[in-house]
């Protein structure tokens, strides 16, 4: 009898939930939209239509990142993870925008956490496909591993030259990852229930990048490409571009 | 000293026993080598496709083995290659991408530098005549020197590199199996690498199908009349099967500053006194394009369909232009959807999926 009990409360500690078909379970759609401050973003191939931190005048061509290992927390604390949640947003494909999330266990969620990026476990192995799918541009090599986010675009220089930027974090252990983790409290509580469907809309704020901590000044840094103190710093920055605007039960 | 058999026993059992077990873990080692990669290795053999011209290169002075096979592999892999060892071969030859690096025009080597060229595609390299897109080398055994040595790609020096791989008994073991020594020379590691990169062979289009007359080689009218356009428009650089003529060419692109703030002279670089070769850029071949792009020796089109504007009215009037681009190419808008279906017979999924060829973990 007491052997028994011990089985059923298996995988069952007391902070986490497991996807459990005895449970009731919804969806959670998560929607992204793509900002430069208070604007939307848009992808243009001419002009100047944005403005950093340090007063450059940009423009965007290219916006990609890495959201994965989703967790939701509810009013108890309890933490339930997302199997194999890995997003790659294009602000190039709008299809990328909306995400399904199935077999939420229902719950009253007040906090969401991800991870900006791609674990260091799956930049040394695991499947390639769906969105970690190399084709998509945003893998170096098993030793290198994923770009976890990146945008490119181009800058009007002091002398009103026009000049590329085009920053890549990647790097994924030690010193210079630029793996971070994010827990967003959510602006009021997600209630999933018994195959409901709701919607928590996110927003990824392309300005995040290049103000704080570490102001970027383009005159002087418009290139990284490789793991070390740039892109760690940067990645500091773009650990605040992402938070939660509404959720919709 | 007066030793027992006993002692004599127990001592040998030990030495004995030792070594067995030490046998046995360098067996695992190997299984789980082994384990990892192709059995098709073992029969390793470079064979010219049906139908196809003779190759340029084709291994007389290079007998190809699967240790040369495996030890050109990791080396082209081998991060060590660059002075700050970060930055291999693969790094911006990516398998996946038919070995051109995806989403990058110009690709950047150790410190974030960056040249003027877009990293090429490799594949059928047995049938290059040269190398680079300005043609520069004509022996593919002498072709890694220069990503090696250029400071803004790897930034190394062979003899540094043979100081790296001889502090590994891991690489000095491999250069045993595929060349007799543990001896690591800048002619051994060429050879190697040619052994792998020779292999890279892609010949199983659709495209190759159809002419194979072969289960999957059935194209739809698109693709028909995009052959016909194809053979009517394009084939004079782009000649079958390799899909280039590997000659060196000005195909009418625009001069624009690169990065270092000049006009890249193509084959004109290396003689620039010379003016007859400006802005000759070796012709591409039009094979695996949906895994290369962007286009061009720069990278500036992104899209099949920016490359087929230029041609039909993008070329420009530039010194050296081809004979064959005087007045571009006229390409109605029909034959421009046509030839698009016709160039997407020439991806090869088995290509960028060869388990031979991927980066070891």
């Amino acid at each position: 009898m007491a052997i028994a009990g011990l089985f059923t409360s298996c995988n069952k500690d007391d902070k986490t939930l497991s996807p459990d078909t005895e449970h009731q379970h919804g969806k959670v759609v998560f929607n992204f939209k793509n900002h430069v401050g208070e604007q939307a973003l848009s992808l243009q191939a001419s002009g100047y239509n944005y403005q950093n931190a340090n007063g450059d005048s940009f423009r965007v061509s290219a916006y990609k990142y890495y959201v994965s290992n989703v967790r939701f927390v509810n009013e108890m604390g309890v933490e339930y993870s997302v199997p194999e949640s890995y997003y790659l947003i294009d602000q190039s494909k709008a299809s990328s925008f909306d995400r399904t999330l199935t077999a939420i266990p229902a719950g009253n969620y007040t906090t969401v956490k991800v991870l900006l990026g791609v674990d260091s476990t799956h930049n040394v192995s695991g499947a390639q496909s769906g969105d970690l799918d190399p084709i998509h541009g945003m893998f170096w090599t098993w030793n290198t591993g994923y770009i976890m986010a990146k945008v490119e675009g181009n800058f009007k220089k002091t002398n009103g030259d026009d000049a590329g930027m085009s920053f890549h974090l990647g790097g994924f252990a030690g010193a210079y990852s630029v793996l971070r983790e994010v827990t967003i409290s959510l602006p009021q509580t997600l209630v999933v229930g018994n195959e409901t469907q709701s919607t928590v809309s996110f927003k990824s704020d392309v300005l995040k990048w290049f103000g704080a901590p570490h102001t970027i000044n383009f005159q002087q840094l418009n290139q990284v490409g490789s793991v070390g103190i740039d892109a760690a710093n940067i990645a500091d920055n773009y650990s605040q571009s992402l938070s939660v605007t509404s959720v919709q039960n | 000293m007066n030793i027992t058999a006993s002692t004599l026993r127990n001592f040998l059992l030990a030495a004995f026993g030792t070594s067995l077990l030490l046998y046995s873990c360098q067996k695992t080692k190997e299984t789980s080598d082994e384990a990892a990669t192709d059995p098709t290795l073992d029969n390793i053999v470079f064979e010219t496709p049906n139908g196809w011209p003779a190759p340029v290169y084709n291994f007389e002075d290079n007998r190809l083995s699967k240790e040369g096979f495996k030890l050109g592999r990791a080396l082209f892999f081998e991060p060590m290659l660059s002075s700050d060892n970060t930055i291999s071969c693969g790094s911006c030859h990516q398998p996946f991408a038919a070995f051109a690096q995806i989403g990058h025009n110009i690709s950047h080597g150790v410190a974030d530098r960056i040249g003027i060229r877009n990293s090429p595609s490799m594949f059928n390299l047995n049938w290059h005549s040269s190398f680079f897109w300005d043609g520069h080398v004509n022996h593919i055994e002498d072709q890694p020197l220069a990503p090696i040595t250029n400071p803004v790609e790897m930034d190394e020096s062979m003899e540094n590199i043979i100081k790296k791989l001889e502090q590994s008994e891991h690489y000095r073991a491999m250069f045993k199996d595929a060349f007799g020594s543990e001896e690591i020379t800048d002619r051994k590691i060429f050879k190697a690498m040619a052994q792998f990169m020779g292999m890279l062979v892609s010949s199983n289009a659709k495209y190759d199908k159809y002419v194979r007359n072969e289960a999957g080689g059935s194209f739809a009218q698109a693709e028909l009349d995009g052959l016909h356009t194809f053979r009517n428009k394009c084939s004079g650089c782009h000649t079958e099967p390799l899909f280039s003529d590997f000659s060196l060419r000005n195909n009418g692109l625009s001069l624009v500053l690169n990065s270092q703030g000049t006009v890249d002279l193509g084959a004109g670089s290396i003689t620039p006194s010379d003016s007859s070769r400006y802005y000759k850029f070796k012709v591409p071949s039009l094979r695996n394009l949906k895994f290369t792009a962007p286009y061009m020796h720069d990278g500036r089109f992104t899209t099949i369909d920016e490359v087929l504007q230029h041609y039909s009215s993008g070329v420009q009037q530039t010194h050296n232009l081809d004979p064959l681009l005087t007045n571009g190419i006229s390409l109605s808008s029909k034959e421009q959807q046509d030839l698009k279906a016709f160039l997407g017979t020439l991806d090869d999924e088995s290509f960028v999926t060869d388990i031979r060829f991927k980066e070891p973990r």
